[in-house]
């Protein structure tokens, strides 16, 4: 009787615990054979640790200053959205206008996903002070609206922004061309829209500086209404500059709003107003991918490495391993779950630093001290706050993970066609 | 360089005509030869203008698609590189007057008594809105000294040579346009001008729509400049009134004359 339960214990014991107690085992035995080259180990998950660490920092860094740019890039002038006549993107003549500006202008205001909103009036025109001229645009706006859909009021180096109706906030470059200081009179000179002569007198109120050349040369604020009556443009407005919640929510806004919008007028989100600023983005990004890449591949391939050569060593032990019964799938599993271990162990270091790190960077910022002129240039924030997201803080885990696991069974499939007996006879 | 003085006869703006309308009482107008080469002919024409004065009034049209509208002008001119143009009407431009004096230009707005310099990047602007440029009125000498020019056609219409030139740029001629061609008639009535850009492309296009006699001569009587790339955009010039001998003060040509008149 005895005899007999002890032999039907086994099967009992075995069906019942293949799924946790086996599981278990293999990995207790495996974590086990990890340790049993702690140098090695601790070399290749030093490697994983700190190709996780790099991958994530670049990423979230990376990430976190596209958002930057973007930001600040809609934030200068062009809004995450505009309303404009279907036309003056391609052709920003006069007469390619919104008719009943202020009407729209309000019904945009009351769209919920709307946070700010302002209306603009754009004229090329003679600027003339004395004997000396430049052409500029002559762009007019509201004074209390524009200054929460543009940084540009923001960028005031001297004097105060339009206090006056007839106020002219200028360019820098454009003020030191004509020679102006603040309280100077400007003559603005241009066509009007239906012929004759456009031409208005400001006072020269206040003085920006962005960086950008291009605007600081050639662009001059003066209220909106000032512009349309000399302009003759009645209560017609070129751009209704759009702020949503986030910049990344424009395309989505602008499709909601497509279809309320007259005939003739259409919405355009940031990525349509600035072709070049997406494009610079997806430059970049595709030459860290490859970077990235890269870097990943090479950590598989040390991890990969790492366990051929461990497959190599142990071959006497799986061999005896297979001599007393155990199935080369069991192998197999204990390999890849040893593989998945040292993923977990470099992985675990790597991103609690790097996460760490990002969480604390995301929230204050970093700032890049000494390159203002180049931020300017090239529509950099002053602060870079790394983008902490799945997508940041997962890739690299996750490709690792991958990596791993492929690493660990490529040789583990060797042991598929080893033979017990010459297994047995190598040297260990 | 005496090539250099065709300068007037490409003179394409309002005071085409009459700058390069020839200077000389109708029946002694000389006629250019058959066979007169393209210089003789520019100069020929720039011969007969020297040195004169005139007074012209005349009517402006401005067309497009969606509103015309008509204006008045006055035009004095003192040899080939003084002018002064001044709007008459609608009510509205009364006054707004444009000098030229050689290479410079000023524009005067009095309903704000302010003047302003033209810069040269301005000068590829439309002029009072219109499809003439600045550039149109303030083409002279050393300006025009930057062409090569060829003779590519001669025909014979109605007792009358007809001479198609060609003038091209030099390389680093400072020119926004790539070619002008122009129909020249042997009595120097201008017939048509167009000028294409760097692809050769025809932009814009000055055509004379009627020739008749005024202020003593044969001249183009209106002109339309259309712009070729957009259907349907042109300006026609008429004009009212010409004295092509107007004894006008070299006063008149000054920046206090700009400012001073109505």
């Amino acid at each position: 009787m005895a005899a007999a339960d002890i032999a039907q214990a086994p099967p009992v014991a075995n069906s019942a615990g293949t799924g946790s107690v086996g599981m278990g085992l293999y990995m207790r035995v495996a974590w086990r054979n990890l340790w049993r080259n702690g140098r090695r180990t601790w070399l290749t998950a030093g490697g994983i640790a700190f190709s996780v660490f790099l991958c994530v920092a670049f990423m979230s860094f990376q990430l976190g200053s596209y958002d930057g740019m973007i930001d600040t890039a809609t934030g200068m002038m062009s809004g995450h959205m505009q309303v404009q006549h279907e036309d003056y993107l391609d052709d920003p003549k006069v007469a390619n206008r919104i008719v009943a500006g202020s009407d729209l202008l309000r019904e945009l205001e009351d769209s919920p996903d709307i946070v700010a909103a302002a209306a603009r009036v754009e004229g090329f025109a003679l600027v003339s002070v004395g004997e000396r001229s430049f052409g500029g645009l002559v762009m007019g706006v509201d004074p209390v609206r524009e200054p929460k859909v543009s940084a540009l009021s923001g960028q005031i180096v001297e004097g105060e922004y339009l206090p006056r109706a007839d106020s002219a906030y200028v360019g820098k470059a454009l003020g030191t061309n004509l020679g102006l200081k603040i309280g100077d009179e400007i003559f603005v000179l241009g066509s009007a829209l239906e012929g004759g002569v456009a031409a208005a007198v400001f006072n020269v109120d206040g003085f920006f500086d962005t960086g950008q050349v291009e605007l600081d040369r050639s662009i001059l604020q003066v209220p909106l209404s000032a512009v349309q009556s000399a302009f003759g443009l009645g209560d017609s407005v070129h751009r209704i500059v759009l702020m949503g919640k986030n910049a990344n929510d424009a395309t989505a806004i602008a499709q909601g709003l497509a279809p309320t919008l007259p005939e003739e007028v259409r919405v355009l989100d940031w990525d349509k107003l600035l072709p070049e600023l997406r494009q610079m983005i997806q430059m970049d990004a595709v030459t860290s991918v490859i970077v990235y890449v890269l870097l990943l591949a090479i950590v598989t391939l040390s991890v990969a490495n790492s366990f051929t050569m461990t497959v190599f060593e142990r071959t006497r032990e799986f061999g005896m391993l297979v001599a007393i019964g155990m199935k080369p799938g069991g192998i197999v599993a204990m390999i890849v779950i040893e593989a998945l271990c040292m993923w977990v162990v470099g992985t675990a270091i790597g991103a609690a630093v790097s996460y760490a790190l990002m969480i604390g960077l995301g929230a204050v910022g970093v700032p890049i001290a000494g390159l203002e002129d180049m931020a300017g240039q090239f529509m950099m924030p002053e602060r870079i706050h790394p983008e902490v997201s799945f997508l940041t803080l997962g890739t690299a885990p996750v490709v690792l993970l991958a990596g791993t696991l492929v690493a660990g069974l490529i040789p583990a499939l060797r042991v598929r066609r080893l033979k017990p007996v010459e297994a047995l006879r190598e040297e260990e | 360089m005496r090539n250099a003085r065709m300068a007037s006869l490409a003179f394409a703006g309002v005071l085409l005509a009459t700058l390069s309308s020839p200077a000389v009482a109708e029946g002694e107008i000389p006629r250019a030869s058959v066979d007169a080469t393209a210089m003789e002919l520019l100069q020929g024409a720039l011969e007969l203008t020297r040195g004169a004065s005139s007074y012209t009034r005349m009517a402006m049209k401005i067309h497009r698609p969606e509103w015309e509208r008509n204006m008045e002008l006055e035009a004095w001119t003192q040899g080939e590189e003084d002018a002064l143009i001044r709007f008459t009407a609608p009510a509205k431009d009364a006054g707004n007057a444009t000098l030229k004096l050689a290479d410079s230009m000023w524009t005067f707005v009095p309903q704000l008594k302010r003047e302003a310099r033209l810069p040269s990047s301005m000068m590829s602007q439309s002029w009072a809105s219109s499809d003439f440029s600045y550039n149109d009125l303030s083409r002279s000498d050393n300006y025009l000294r930057y062409y090569d020019v060829e003779i590519v056609e001669r025909e014979e219409s109605e007792g009358h040579t007809i001479f198609s030139l060609e003038m091209t740029p030099h390389d680093d001629a400072p020119i926004v346009w790539g070619r002008e061609t122009m129909k020249l008639r042997d009595d120097y009535v201008m017939l048509s001008q167009t000028f294409h850009d760097q692809d050769l492309i025809a932009l814009k296009q000055m055509q004379t729509r009627n020739i008749g006699p005024m202020g003593g001569r044969e001249i183009p009587l209106v002109m339309r400049m259309s712009d070729l790339a957009e259907p349907d955009h042109w300006t026609e010039v008429r004009y009212l009134e010409a004295d092509f001998d107007a004894n006008v003060p070299a006063s008149k040509f000054t920046r206090f004359a700009l400012r001073s008149e109505r």
